[in-house]
């Protein structure tokens, strides 16, 4: 496996690790490690470094309602989706935006403090730009897994503390 | 004690060391092990599925007592593939509870009373004590001296008139060291000159992180002397599963049959259709897997560099074997001193018999954070000892 690939799976996994940690786990050198991260970073290959937060655990903060809206889009002559696209993604609220195959256009995700937000945000905001065609709204009730992480792992093992 | 009294092959089978080790660390809290020996993960889901769908479907009776027809088949294109062996599905295997029996049938099938078998220490606790039982005398071959990897002139002076069968075990539980390739060949000539049996115990074969592996029983020659075992408990994290299986000569393979249709009858049926999907369909989960354990290699050996404990370049498996002779201590009182001072459990390298005094036994199958604290304990402990 590429070098960079390795160090890409390792910060997917756990960004906070440092250049020197990745280096010591993939017997690199330090300084390799340090001008290839560099290097992804600039070329936005690493476009954030983030966090997964699990909702259901945090008590503090005002919930936020997601929502996965699936939309419709007449692509226009020369351009497709793309002068669509432009001006949905600028929305803070659009959170993820994916161009799809198959009977619906664009899913976004879309975020706010509450339904009424969200709603109005697509009432509003999205419906009313030209060429979007309709929209199905679905409100996110649970995340089970996101990116990859198991939000609530049940299972767990339990091996013995010494054997062969 | 009962006066007609018990098995007398057995009582020369002397106490495990785990276990001894094992009942200390039951005793005490908040112990961070490195002394387990097995994966840290779970089994790649989708062999859990299967099995699963096997049990909603009731397809829970016995066997064929060689093993099912698809998961023979399976075990034919995964060897042939990987270690480039080719051996008949129907005559040239059998499907057994694991690495553990098919050890324990194949001696059973090719020894008697009197023969010697050449046992390179240290060495996997379970051939000695199954060697033992079958009548036949364990002959250790000592590996230390060659930095834990199997040297053909020390084996070669090892052998005697009653020389019948090579035990080997590459990647190694407990030192964690693969055999090169050009020291299997000089592996195979001794063998050849002494016409012995071999059974390559290469249940780590997935787990070699520097080179490609190579399999005893692909050398030239070497396939019609080799008993090849393997299994799912280490790659696929199925230890629980008691899934593992012998390829060989079918004159052996038809002799170790018998034995396991008696004694075992057939491996666990649920388990040996999930082992199709293991064998089928899980690349990618192995492959991430061995990944991470390489990522957790590289660590220790940096860090018992940094400690300055002399460690065998650990090329395979989970284990490490740090040399802990600088210390002063013995691999026992430095494993006691570890986990009563600092909660950390190791297992002492004469668990695997005498050859592995001077050393412990590090599995590093359990997570970065663990091994992070561990070995930050570990260093204390040996700071303070060699003060
Ligand atoms: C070298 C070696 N062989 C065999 C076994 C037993 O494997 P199985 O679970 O297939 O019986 C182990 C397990 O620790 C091992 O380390």
């Amino acid at each position: 496996m590429k070098l960079e690939k390795q160090i890409l799976d390792l910060l997917k996994k756990d960004s906070r690790l440092s250049h020197r940690e990745i280096s010591v786990r993939l017997g690199a050198n330090e300084s390799e490690i340090s001008s290839l991260v560099k290097r992804l970073e600039e070329d936005g290959v690493i476009a954030r470094y983030s966090i997964i937060i699990n909702e259901d655990k945090y008590e503090g903060g005002n919930e936020k309602v997601r929502a996965l809206i699936e939309v419709q889009v007449k692509p226009e002559g020369g351009l497709g989706f793309e002068n669509v696209a432009k001006r949905v993604s600028q929305f803070s609220n659009v959170v993820d935006h994916y161009l799809l195959s198959g009977t619906y256009d664009f899913l976004i995700v879309v975020e706010g403090d509450h339904i009424q937000e969200v709603s109005s945000f697509v009432s509003g905001k999205l419906s009313s730009i030209d060429n979007i065609k309709g929209t199905v709204t679905h409100f996110i009730l649970k995340k089970y897994k996101v990116n990859g992480a198991i939000l609530d792992p049940s299972d767990s093992s339990s091996r013995l503390l010494v054997s062969p | 004690m009962h006066k007609r009294g018990y098995s007398r092959l057995l009582d020369k089978v002397p106490p495990s060391g785990i276990r001894k080790f094992f009942d200390l660390v039951m005793g005490q809290k908040g112990i961070i092990s490195l002394g387990v020996g097995e994966p840290d993960f779970m089994t790649p889901w989708v062999i859990r599925e299967r099995a699963i769908q096997v049990l909603e479907k009731g397809m829970t009776s016995y066997s064929a007592n060689q093993g099912i027809p698809e998961l023979c088949e399976s075990i034919r294109k995964y060897v042939a593939n990987r270690f480039n062996c080719q051996y008949d599905p129907k005559t040239e295997m059998i499907i057994t509870n694991g690495v553990s029996e098919g050890m324990d049938i194949v001696l059973r099938a090719l020894l008697n009373p009197g023969d010697d078998v050449l046992i390179p220490e240290p060495s996997y606790v379970c051939y000695s004590p199954l060697t033992v039982l079958t009548g036949a005398n364990v002959v250790s071959v000592p590996t230390h001296n060659s930095d834990f990897v199997l040297d053909a002139t020390v084996l070669e002076a090892s052998i005697t008139k009653q020389s019948k069968v090579l035990i080997l075990s590459s990647p190694s539980n407990p030192t964690g060291r693969i055999i090169p390739k050009e020291q299997l060949e000089e592996i195979a000539k001794v063998v050849e000159k002494y016409d012995l049996w071999v059974i390559s115990d290469e249940i780590y074969a997935e787990l070699s992180f520097d080179d490609d592996y190579v399999s005893f029983a692909s050398l030239p020659g070497m396939k019609d002397r080799t008993l090849l075992m393997n299994g799912f408990s280490k790659a696929w994290a199925m230890t629980g599963w008691r899934l593992g299986y012998v390829c060989g000569p079918s004159d052996v393979i038809s002799r170790a049959l018998k034995i396991h249709q008696y004694s075992a009858l057939c491996a666990p049926t649920i388990s040996q259709f999930a082992g199709v999907v293991a064998l089928d369909e899980t690349a990618v989960e192995v492959e991430q897997m061995v990944q991470s354990y390489k990522e957790r290699r590289n660590f220790m050996v940096k860090r018992f560099s940094d400690i300055g404990l002399w460690l065998p370049h650990p090329d395979g498996a989970f284990y490490c074997f740090p040399s802990i002779k600088s210390t002063g201590l013995t691999a026992e009182d430095f494993a006691l001193g570890l986990l009563q001072e600092y909660n950390v459990a190791v297992v002492p390298g004469t668990a695997f018999g005498q050859g592995g005094e001077g050393h412990i036994r590090c599995c590093y199958a359990t997570s970065m954070k663990q091994l992070e604290e561990a070995l930050d304990k570990m260093s204390k402990f040996v700071k303070k000892v060699r003060k």
